[in-house]
């Protein structure tokens, strides 16, 4: 038996020795969505001073052949072997993959509020004012599981906060079901009592009906948390609702001002993330000009990755609509973009950002 | 370089292996030194100067001492080595720690050195002066060859992290090693198996103990777990690596001592401190506790033996008084053992004798683990509900949930049952289903190990501090 076991055990060794050494190291992890570690680079004060044999351990690991398989197995065993809850903070409901937010920060939703109010008021007096929370997926789940984040508490300090402006309660209007089973964001085919909501309470006058898009489908989405699991999910479908409308709006994305830009960009679908055919991905600043409105109103919508896929169905209500993104650009210079008047503003992140809400700049 | 990392198990360790067994055997010990200085000089670039600087001093003093035997010139090199292996240790290990002290407590201001601690000078140190004692004592004969004792020093599956070999448990292997496949299978079931315990249960209940040490929500609850957590991390983080050297010696043909046998299961600390860490028990009974006079010199002096044994335990640990306090309490447990209390464990029934072993040694990790006075005190209040927190949290019940089967595995794991039911069941089953049961468990923890450290964002080092 020892002698096989000897073997077996030399055989591991070196195979994975050799594969390693062997397989080309690779630029990307598309499953989790980031640059892979490169071979350190030699130098005389790298190996003295320990960096280089740091790098190299985080090199190795990170370039190891099966890589994804081998994520697997862990995840397998965490959940199924040693029956632990979750597995890197993502646990299964249902079919749905949930990330438990690691840490409550209860200041940082008094910070967000301030931040809110301190931007609203940049806005003359004429503007209409409206926020909305979006809760992540593991609010709907609270009343069953453990959370760290005291959703009750946060909704009431936000809307006690902000009582000075127009509320669009999105998570009386939402459901987990509204959401993907594999990723962080709302499915945009789902978003149509929330539009009714929005085109009352925004006077948009745009009697607002999914039913008249046209539903594009795209097979396989895996979303954010199908590869940061490392379980084997099934891919799920993407929608992006399109109408005529579309094809004529000017899309500018000011990071990239040379390139001509379209409210999907379909290319991403095939991309690292999917979810980025929502107008690019991120973006610090966008402008969606639409001329075949009559009437001259104007949107800012102050966002996060939510606001992508719902910028799209409002496009009927405005004439331009500006979605800003200050987690990529501060707001110290904004003024060098928008005209702080009397526009519509749309306050719309979710709880997420709230709970880090210096993320805003 | 660690064993529980790939560029250990997938880079160095095949390499080698490779190079070991492809080298002509007068030539092995040779192969076998090179690759360990490579093994030291990737975590310790610079500080391997003091490996080499040790083996020197080492290997100059015992000719010197065999040279001279029965004269003052042997005394004088024993001291000089002894010396010279101490000032080195204390120089490195302890000189902040003096600073700290004398700054307190004489008003001076002197700046710390900041060095940091070179990886593995207390086990190497310790060995290298084993070497020169026994030599002295006549229990070892000098080994001539420069490369043979560099060899033994460096050797690179106990250089890090113990255990502390004697020169005289392998000073004929050194010369003469038989290789097998017996030995070279032996080898890689304790190694795998040690390589599971490091990376699969030790560095998971790691992050519980830190997870409940940082809780936003503590509660009595969280303290006991994170103690609970703590404390079998320890023991499977440092016995998972003693049996990663002991498999690893085996496959290059060296019979290592023992480290831990199941300290768990002990009924009194005397008997814990048999089973726990035992090379650095045995060190300081036979370099230390022995030459004091032990316990035949009256009872005073038994216990005065003991108390400056364990003292010295407790600051070989780390150059914080936490660890001087860890050794203390510890050592005042075995001297009332030794006065009375042993004779009163054996009077009551034996699960007794079991907790208090456990909580007594669960009490004095708690001291391990804070460095501060502040710290101890406040994990203590924390567990004993003195701390104004409720005696649960969600947050603690559903880690705790989260983790309960690998804490059971753990509490499992630390008794001696698996191994009898292993042998048990060999002895029952059919041989082909052993050898193919034995098989898929070794080859599916090296890779389930594997997996874990591809994936890891938590694998520490403890001995940073040794």
């Amino acid at each position: 038996m020892n002698k096989k076991l000897s073997i077996i055990f030399v055989f591991i060794l070196a195979s994975l020795f050799g594969m390693n050494i062997v397989a080309k190291d690779q630029d990307l992890s598309y499953s989790e969505r980031r640059k892979l570690e490169q071979m350190p680079e030699w130098s005389k004060e790298g190996i003295l001073s320990g960096d280089y044999m740091e790098g190299f351990e985080d090199y190795a690991l990170d370039q190891f052949v099966f890589r994804d398989s081998f994520k697997s197995v862990k995840s397998y065993m965490e959940l199924y072997g040693f029956w632990k809850n979750d597995v890197n903070g993502i646990y299964v409901y249902d079919d749905y993959l949930i990330k438990r937010v690691e840490k409550y920060n209860p200041d940082s939703t008094v910070k967000f509020t301030e931040y809110i109010k301190d931007m609203a008021n940049r806005f003359s007096d004429n503007s209409n004012i409206y926020y909305m929370i979006i809760p992540d997926k593991n609010y709907y789940v609270a009343d069953e599981s453990y959370q760290t984040i005291d959703y009750k508490e946060v909704f009431d300090t936000i809307d006690e906060e902000l009582s000075g402006f127009t509320l669009i309660n999105a998570k009386n209007l939402l459901t987990l079901d509204d959401y993907y089973k594999t990723d962080t964001h709302w499915r945009q085919e789902m978003l149509g009592s929330l539009l009714a909501e929005i085109d009352e309470l925004m006077n948009l006058d745009i009697d607002f009906d999914i039913t008249e898009y046209e539903a594009n489908e795209y097979e396989e989405f895996y979303g954010v948390y199908a590869g940061q699991s490392g379980l084997g999910v099934v891919s799920e479908k993407l929608i992006y609702l399109s109408k005529d409308l579309m094809d004529s709006v000017v899309v500018t994305n000011y990071e990239s001002l040379e390139q001509e830009h379209s409210v999907y960009e379909l290319e991403m679908l095939e991309g690292m993330d999917s979810y980025d055919v929502f107008l690019g991905g991120a973006a610090a600043l966008i402008t969606i000009e639409n001329n075949e409105e009559d009437n001259d109103k104007e949107l800012i919508i102050f966002r996060d990755s939510f606001g992508s896929s719902i910028a799209p169905l409002l496009i009927e209500g405005y004439a331009k609509i500006t979605l800003v993104d200050t987690r990529y650009m501060s707001s110290a210079i904004l003024d060098q973009y928008i005209e702080f008047g009397d526009q519509d503003v749309l306050f719309m992140y979710n709880t997420e950002v709230v709970n880090s809400s210096q993320m805003l700049r | 370089m660690v064993f529980s990392s790939v560029t250990f198990l997938y880079y160095f360790l095949p390499l080698m292996l490779l190079g070991y067994f492809i080298t002509p055997i007068k030539y092995r010990n040779l192969t076998l030194l090179v690759g360990s200085l490579i093994f030291y000089f990737t975590g310790e670039p610079i500080y391997i100067l003091l490996l080499v600087f040790s083996t020197t001093v080492d290997y100059f003093h015992s000719l010197v001492i065999s040279r001279n035997r029965g004269s003052i010139k042997a005394k004088i090199a024993l001291i000089s080595s002894i010396a010279i292996n101490l000032s080195m240790l204390i120089f490195f290990k302890y000189s902040d720690f003096i600073i700290a002290n004398l700054n307190s407590l004489a008003g001076t201001e002197i700046e710390p050195l900041g060095l940091s601690l070179p990886i593995g000078i207390s086990f190497f140190t310790f060995q290298t002066m084993s070497y020169t004692i026994d030599v002295y004592r006549e229990e070892a004969e000098p080994q001539k060859s420069f490369l043979d004792l560099g060899t033994y020093v460096a050797l690179f599956p106990q250089l890090i992290a113990g255990p502390i070999i004697r020169y005289k448990t392998i000073a004929k292997e050194l010369n003469h090693r038989e290789h097998s496949f017996e030995l070279f299978g032996y080898g890689v079931q304790r190694f795998v198996i040690g390589l599971a315990k490091k990376v699969l249960l030790a560095n998971t209940l790691g992050e519980l103990s830190v997870m409940m040490k940082y809780s936003a929500n503590p509660s009595v609850l969280s303290y006991w777990i994170g103690a609970i957590a703590f404390a079998l991390q320890i023991y499977y983080d440092f016995s998972g690596y003693s049996d990663m050297a002991i498999g690893l010696g085996r496959m290059f043909g060296f019979h290592f001592q023992e480290n831990f046998n199941y300290p768990y299961i002990s009924r009194s600390i005397s008997e814990f401190w048999n089973r726990w860490h035992m090379s650095l028990g045995q060190w300081f009974r036979d370099y230390v506790y022995i030459p004091l006079g032990g316990n035949r010199k009256g009872k005073l002096r038994g216990i005065r033996n003991i108390a400056v044994v364990w003292l010295l335990t407790g600051f070989w640990h780390g150059a914080s008084w936490n660890f001087v306090l860890w050794g203390v309490f510890l050592g005042t447990l075995i001297i009332l053992e030794k006065l009375f209390l042993l004779k009163v464990l054996e009077k009551l029934p034996k699960v007794t004798n079991h907790l208090y072993v456990v909580f007594m040694i669960l009490f004095s990790f708690v001291l391990f683990n804070n460095e501060t006075m502040t710290g101890i005190i406040g994990s203590f209040r924390g567990m004993f509900g003195v701390l104004d927190i409720p005696l649960v949290s969600l947050e603690s019940v559903y880690y705790g949930q989260s983790y309960l089967v690998f804490i059971i595995i753990s509490f499992v794991g630390a008794t001696p049952l698996v191994s009898n039911l292993t042998v048990k069941l060999s002895k029952r089953l059919h041989d082909k289903v052993v050898e193919y049961a034995s098989l898929a468990v070794i080859g599916g923890l090296l890779l389930i190990t594997t997996a874990y450290l591809i994936d890891s964002s938590f694998n520490p080092f403890l001995y940073f501090r040794f």
